[in-house]
């Protein structure tokens, strides 16, 4: 039976070994035996983690857009109530209840005014990815098998039984994200409600895989319109990572429709994107906040379609990249 | 000033180092996988509580903070102070938790089998670093018990002392392993013992090793968030960031202070330097110089200027040293001055 983790035990003991002498030294022995908060780290780079700018789309997006800073308000603040907009059913998709969240709260200027004189915290709904799930997820998203370093003997002896020339040995797969990751975020309204989930995912993405690893580049509509780190204006054309490495695109697929997505890129330009990823040989995953049967099958089987949405686990990722034909680089 | 009894680490004891040579000079210089001189590097306080908490309550020690600021120092000094045996392994992307216990070599096996000469398996088994410093015996001997045929492995540990039984093992940069890694290791640092697959042989710890008698060092640059049932389990220090005044005194304890311009103006200036470049990289999000860079950038000062041209307050020559060793394409403009 593995030993349990650091407990009230490991303190005491620590404390009737070092005897500290003050306060001070008993906070940072204490502070030393205190895990550290991975999720408020998260958060905090969230915070710190900004999209590009957002052009202005060629048409008007049905969605609201952000409300332009308020004066600042008094300190007294009434309570914020909440009206009854948002639908209590949790069977809508992601994005259609975000949606009605964001309607039903108050304007976000007044809300962060609020914040900024310390009397209410910034309303941020609860995040769409499980913050226990979100490791595991991400890093099951982000993997790539790869050759270990174990022989597979049972390979190698069917193999020589077999009476095969073996002219590469055998080994064991494993998954392995020593490859890094392109992350391809869609910045089209279509997207708007999931802004926060989608920056969180961006940090925490980067604190997986590795900040030097992680290539994030931001997109409207579709990749092939172009992609890039700064502002939208200035996106060369899409260039796919070298062989091997994973991308892994956040957007809607086009699922959200022209009506809603000013940006909306069809079926047939995404499935000309996902021909050139194949191309270049890189395995491409889509995280997508519908459910998967709203994503035309012609695109669907050119790439990994992850829906992404409260229930979404590793286990699930897992089936979903082992039934997609992921690329791999040899 | 932290107050406590530092009851299993204390740097004071560094000083019993000292070794008079034949020629009554003090020898401090000690080889441990990299030259260390005790004297040149300074402990913080939080390090040392660190490690005082981390001894007595026998849990492995994760310590995170900047590249270049001292980590890996860190546990080959506690491995000299402690006077214990030190292991090393800096973990790179490919390494999988077996590497660490022990690996087997499958191909040289099979090679022999083709030549009909093969050994029995234990002869195939390669121990990993937490298995010398677990079990020291029994991975000389590749197992439980020895075979005859088979000539013993080497300890790769570095010790002072003959006589040293418990063992400081470092795990440098784990942060680079894959997320499974840290997980995969879970029971054998918790338990101090594991299964070699291959044999089936299960390796305790032998006397003097195990929990007591190892301490486990992991540095991480932050690079990868590690699991959370691993953080769970160690004692954490964040190694902060250097001050101005703490790198004067590491290039005091490194270099003296006896000349009036390659001393303490020249430590300043170059921590002054340091310092504003650190805010810049900052500002460019990019990785700042850290304290290694520092030593070198003295260290350079020290070796290519002339007296003459610091007293003189020429600048130029020792700014452009610096934007060498200190800016590495951190600064898009010329440091100040230059």
């Amino acid at each position: 039976m593995s030993r349990a983790p650091i407990s009230l035990a490991d303190r005491l003991r620590a404390l009737a070994d070092l005897r500290p002498a003050d306060d001070k030294t008993t906070a940072a022995v204490l502070a030393m035996l205190t895990p550290r908060d991975g999720h408020a780290e998260v958060r905090a780079a969230a915070r710190r983690a900004a999209l590009p700018t957002h052009a202005a789309p060629s048409r008007a997006p049905t969605l609201p857009p952000p409300t332009p800073a308020a004066p600042a308000p008094p300190p007294a603040v009434r309570p914020v109530t909440q009206p009854p907009l948002a639908p209590a059913s949790t069977r809508l998709h992601p994005v259609a209840r975000r949606t009605w969240a964001a309607l039903a709260a108050p304007p976000a200027a007044a809300v962060r005014t609020f914040a900024g004189h310390g009397a209410s915290p910034v309303r941020v709904p609860p995040p769409l990815l499980p913050a226990a799930q979100q490791r595991a997820v991400l890093s099951t998203l982000a993997a790539v098998p790869a050759p270990g370093t174990t022989i597979d003997i049972d390979a190698l002896v069917a193999a020589l039984a077999g009476g095969r020339l073996v002219a590469r040995l055998p080994r064991h797969r494993r998954w392995s994200l020593h490859r890094g990751a392109q992350l391809l975020l869609d910045c089209s309204p279509a997207l708007l409600p999931l802004a926060h989930d989608v920056q969180a995912l961006c940090a925490r993405l980067g604190r997986v895989v590795g900040e030097g690893r992680l290539e994030p580049l931001s997109f409207a509509g579709c990749p092939t319109r172009g992609a890039g780190a700064g502002e939208r204006g200035s996106w060369p054309a899409w260039r796919p990572p070298p062989a091997g490495v994973p991308v892994l695109v956040v957007s809607d697929l086009g699922c959200a429709g022209p009506r809603v997505n000013a940006d909306w890129a069809g079926a047939d330009e995404w499935s000309r994107f996902a021909d050139v990823a194949c191309a270049a040989a890189v395995p491409l995953v889509a995280l997508v906040p519908y459910p998967v049967r709203r994503v035309p099958a012609a695109l669907a089987r050119r790439l990994a379609v992850v829906p992404w949405d409260e229930d979404l686990s590793a286990a699930r990722v897992r089936r979903i990249l082992r039934d997609a034909r992921i690329v791999v680089p040899r | 000033m932290l107050n406590y009894r530092k009851t299993h680490f204390d740097p004071a004891r560094l000083r019993g180092f000292t070794r008079i040579d034949r020629e009554g000079r003090e020898d401090w210089s000690f080889d441990l996988g990299a030259k260390v001189d005790p004297r040149h590097f300074a402990v913080a306080e939080e390090a040392v509580l660190a490690l005082n908490v981390a001894l007595a309550t026998k849990r492995p020690l994760l310590v995170s903070g900047e590249p270049g600021n001292g980590k890996t120092t860190l546990a080959r000094v506690a491995a000299l102070a402690l006077g214990r045996v030190f292991y090393r392994q800096t973990v790179t992307s490919r390494l999988q938790a077996s590497d660490l216990l022990a690996s087997f070599d499958a191909l040289r096996r099979l090679s022999d089998a083709q030549g009909g000469g093969a050994k029995t398996p234990q002869a195939y088994v390669v121990p990993g670093p937490l298995w010398w410093a677990l079990a020291p015996v029994t991975a000389a001997q590749r197992g439980l018990s020895p075979v005859p045929e088979l000539a013993p492995l080497i300890d790769p540990g570095v010790r002072r002392r003959l006589a040293a039984k418990a063992a400081v093992l470092l795990l440098d940069e784990i942060d680079k392993a894959d997320p499974d890694v840290p997980n995969d290791l879970l029971e054998a640092l918790d338990e101090s013992r594991f299964t070699v697959p291959e044999t089936g042989q299960r390796i305790e710890p032998e006397s003097g090793r195990g929990r007591d008698g190892v301490l486990i060092v992991l540095t991480t640059n932050g690079e990868r968030e590690l699991p959370p049932a691993f953080l769970r389990r160690c004692v954490t220090l964040e190694l902060p960031p250097p001050s101005e005044a703490w790198l004067v005194d590491i290039a005091q304890r490194r270099f003296g202070a006896d000349s009036e311009h390659f001393g303490l103006p020249l430590y300043r200036q170059v921590a002054l330097e340091m310092m504003d470049l650190r805010q810049r990289a900052a500002d460019q999000g990019r990785r700042p110089p850290g304290t290694s860079e520092y030593v070198d950038a003295v260290l350079a000062c020290r070796e290519l200027l002339h007296e003459s041209t610091l007293r003189a307050g020429d600048d130029v020559e020792l700014l452009r040293i610096l934007e060498t060793v200190l800016a590495k394409g951190t600064a898009a403009a010329p440091l100040a001055g230059g």
